[in-house]
């Protein structure tokens, strides 16, 4: 690809020699300390860091480390197509009983697990596509599920009052919520595999 | 500093010795300047970017991989910090500096002769560090990044890639276009003030 390297580097050595023999510019002598004076003005204010210091073993052991743009695709695709296959199964194998036949909210839940996987395919192709680019939208894509659960929750809450509708609606609501904080970390981890692509200045 | 020794510095950050980051500063903040400088032609705004770049890798540090090089990591987010700089400014490099007259700087085969020997000259060495600032200033910041990074931080090819995120062979054809451009900027100048 970069053929005749070495005849291609001389023809601007005169140029090179001048940068690379170049003097280092250096910080003031105070550099140290006023980095070190404004980091003991800054107080950890996020919630996961008051959170990571309460259980730092916990924290640093379940996800330290850094999430690649192939895995975190991954995860929005395996979490995505969990939502295909429950969507499919309600859908094919709901049968309400006659009491709930018209409950708008219970006959709306496969269709609600095919769209919850819609859009979580798109957050993992949108990663695998350019993670650089889309975490942001991943990110708000993210937030945008956690809120489509917690909103279809609350609806359960109003709209069916059958113990057994309750009790699909909480294990419904609650592994969304967890899958949503779980994806959240992973975006937060999002880190493709070349350094410069992952870390945010 | 080796690898291990940065490890475990960080490890004692993140477990509450914030002092120990001190170290980590000490050891980085001149080609981290370099870099700020060189990049931004401006003292003021190199000691300011350096510090936000070592601010910002503290606030960052739970996301440090610790099997990586922190130097990189470091360089990583400093580039981070300074795009963004340049881009807020949208200035260049010295662009509201003259370009001097690169007579001196010639660049045809017998003026590349006699630059390598005014090269061993203290005083024309100065001269021509300065004329070649003023011309790295009218680069376009990637191109610029990548020359600074290769030839003034004196960085691998396999470590700006890692920087970068570019593969190898694309670092090096980047570098190579630069200095083509860093060349005919030069010709330019030779030009316009001959």
């Amino acid at each position: 690809m970069f053929k005749n390297e070495d005849e291609k580097w001389r023809q601007f050595r005169d140029l090179t020699e001048i940068m690379e023999n170049a003097e280092q510019k250096r910080p003031a002598d105070d550099f140290t300390s006023g980095v070190m004076a404004r980091l003991s003005e800054e107080k950890e204010t996020s919630m996961l860091s008051n959170i990571r210091r309460l259980f730092p073993t916990i924290m640093n052991f379940s996800f330290g480390d850094s999430v690649t743009r192939t895995e975190c695709a991954f995860y929005f695709f395996l979490t995505g197509f969990f939502y295909l296959v429950l969507g499919f199964i309600l859908m094919l194998g709901l049968r309400l009983p006659a009491v709930l036949i018209n409950s708008g909210w219970l006959s709306f839940q496969p269709a609600f697990g095919l769209i919850l996987a819609a859009e979580l395919a798109l957050m993992g192709i949108a990663v695998y596509k350019d993670g650089d680019i889309s975490i942001r939208f991943v990110r708000a894509g993210t937030l945008l599920y956690a809120a489509l659960i917690i909103i279809n929750g609350f609806m359960g809450v109003f709209f069916v009052r059958l113990p057994m509708a309750a009790f699909f609606n909480v294990i419904f609501s609650i592994t969304g919520l967890v899958t949503a904080f779980l994806l959240g970390l992973a975006v937060n981890r999002y880190y493709p595999k070349n350094i410069s692509q992952e870390v945010r200045g | 500093m080796d690898q291990k020794t940065e490890a475990d510095i960080v490890a004692r950050v993140l477990n509450g010795d914030r002092q120990a980051y001190a170290l980590l500063v000490q050891e980085y903040k001149n080609p981290v300047y370099n870099l700020a400088y060189r990049m931004t032609g401006n003292p003021e705004d190199a000691e300011d970017i350096a510090q936000e770049a070592f601010l910002s890798s503290f606030r960052q540090l739970s996301r440090y991989d610790l099997k990586r090089s922190f130097f990189t990591w470091l360089y990583t987010i400093s580039l981070n910090i300074i795009r963004n700089h340049l881009k807020k400014t949208g200035r260049r490099q010295n662009d509201s500096r003259p370009l001097r007259s690169l007579h001196d700087a010639a660049v045809s085969d017998t003026e590349k002769a006699a630059l390598q020997d005014s090269v061993n000259s203290d005083g024309s060495r100065k001269e021509l560090e300065e004329q070649l600032e003023s011309c790295l200033g009218r680069l376009s910041p990637d191109l610029r990044e990548l020359i600074v990074l290769r030839f003034y931080q004196g960085l691998s090819f396999e470590a700006i890639a890692d920087i970068t995120g570019f593969s190898q062979s694309a670092v090096k054809m980047r570098v190579y276009r630069g200095l083509e451009k860093l060349r005919e900027i030069m010709q330019k100048n030779v030009t316009s003030s001959g």
